[in-house]
């Protein structure tokens, strides 16, 4: 962990050519890179990645890798379809599955994922479109703001013998301390306890355009993303 | 070295060899600075190119710090002499205040308020003598300047002049997108 998250280094280099030219130090850049991959310093000598040349910065790096993620990356996969809770209630829409990176295409566009308690043969290639990072720092960004009618939130569904997904969706109502997911209402209605929520996206930032990339990438996302088999569940 | 230190009466033991002998520093317009070798220790750059095997005697070693201009280096070294005498707290991460205050010492809070330009010079001059408590600190303070405030906000509040074309901006602005994503 460094002084400056990566959005504050982000802000920085949008203020002025010299700042911006200071924002992509390697010294403010190293710390932050070997956190989030768990990077050595031999390794970041030797660099990370034998296939880029010339070395780059520890930004370039960072932005690589994040583009690109390379076999052991732990990500979440997305798979649309019908998700059963421990309440037995159904979620159907988006889910986030943990999985594993295991091979990558040498294009870098397809990856083999597994899926961490799963036997192999679950193990499937999918589209970059498919993957993300998880959530966290962003949701932790976001703790301690209230969750309102517009914003997207993820359920954790974590199963017994296997780590579980995020079920990603829009709230469309609140009312006492339920959540009603508006993704879900063609579905039935699906509700479930705020305190399991985990606030992801706000509503008033989407609208301000803030996440204009964001709107594309999902669009593309629904595209690419196919069904999951009916019943899936995680229990 | 010298066991000084390991006295009980230390304020009476003889100054070490690296409180008497000294260096002299550089800078960009060719300004000379005299300093105690302990004091140019702090820079790791300056370690590396100090000559231990001089004699006692020998004339004081030139250092050419041709990056750091007169007045950076003279802010630079006024750090490393408090610094020898009352070394810097180690800076929590992340930050537990915006306050300079409340993060380090009073002198390293003073020392740190100074306008945007100098803050950053000191930042570049602390990189590139690789100074790290300089670093941390000067680091420190651009990380609590920043907080919780856009570019437009921060810009007002330190005086930073905008020189991107509006094409420049709408790029960086592109370019670091995945730095509020990641």
């Amino acid at each position: 962990m460094h002084f400056l998250s990566l959005p504050e280094l982000g802000t920085l280099a949008r203020l002025s050519k010299s700042w911006r030219q200071l924002s992509e130090h390697d010294y403010l850049w190293r710390e932050p890179y070997k956190a989030r991959f768990k990077i050595s310093d031999s390794l970041l000598a030797a660099g990370s990645d034998a296939a880029v040349t010339p070395p780059l910065s520890c930004k370039e790096a960072f932005a690589r890798r994040l583009l690109h993620p390379q076999v052991g990356d732990r990500v979440e996969v997305a798979w649309r379809g019908k998700f059963r809770l421990e309440s037995l209630e159904v979620f159907s829409g988006l889910a986030w599955w943990l999985a594993d990176v295991v091979a990558r295409s040498d294009d870098c566009r397809r990856y083999k994922v597994h899926y961490p308690g799963w036997e192999p043969r679950w193990d499937e290639w999918v589209s970059r479109e498919r993957l993300r990072w998880g959530n966290d720092a962003r949701a932790a960004r976001l703790l301690g703001h209230p969750v309102e009618v517009g914003d997207t939130v993820e359920v954790w569904c974590g199963g017994v013998h296997v780590p579980g997904a995020w079920l990603e969706g829009r709230v469309s109502c609140i009312r006492s301390d339920r959540a009603y997911l508006g993704d879900m209402l063609a579905a039935g209605t699906f509700s479930i306890p705020l305190a399991r929520c985990r606030l992801v996206r706000k509503a008033e930032l989407m609208a301000r355009g803030e996440e204009e990339g964001e709107t594309v990438r999902r669009r593309s996302l629904n595209v690419a993303c196919m069904a999951a088999p009916c019943g899936c569940s995680v229990m | 070295m010298t066991d000084a230190t390991a006295e009980p009466a230390a304020a009476e033991a003889a100054p070490t060899a690296e409180e008497t002998r000294t260096v002299h520093l550089v800078s960009q317009e060719g300004d000379s600075f005299d300093v105690s070798v302990k004091v140019a220790k702090m820079s790791e750059l300056v370690k590396t190119m100090l000559d231990e095997e001089l004699e006692e005697d020998a004339e004081a070693q030139e250092i050419p710090l041709p990056n750091v201009k007169s007045s950076v280096l003279t802010k630079v070294i006024e750090f490393c002499r408090h610094y020898v005498e009352d070394p810097m707290n180690e800076i929590e991460k992340p930050l537990k205040s915006a306050n300079m205050q409340e993060v380090v010492q009073n002198w390293f809070a003073t020392y740190v308020q100074v306008e945007q330009e100098v803050l950053f010079e000191l930042i570049l001059a602390a990189n590139y003598m690789d100074i790290k408590p300089l670093l941390d600190l000067t680091c420190a303070t651009v990380a609590s300047m920043i907080k919780g405030k856009t570019p437009e906000e921060i810009r007002k509040t330190f005086n930073i002049v905008n020189d991107f074309t509006p094409e420049e901006e709408a790029q960086v602005r592109e370019e670091n997108k995945w730095c509020e994503e990641a």
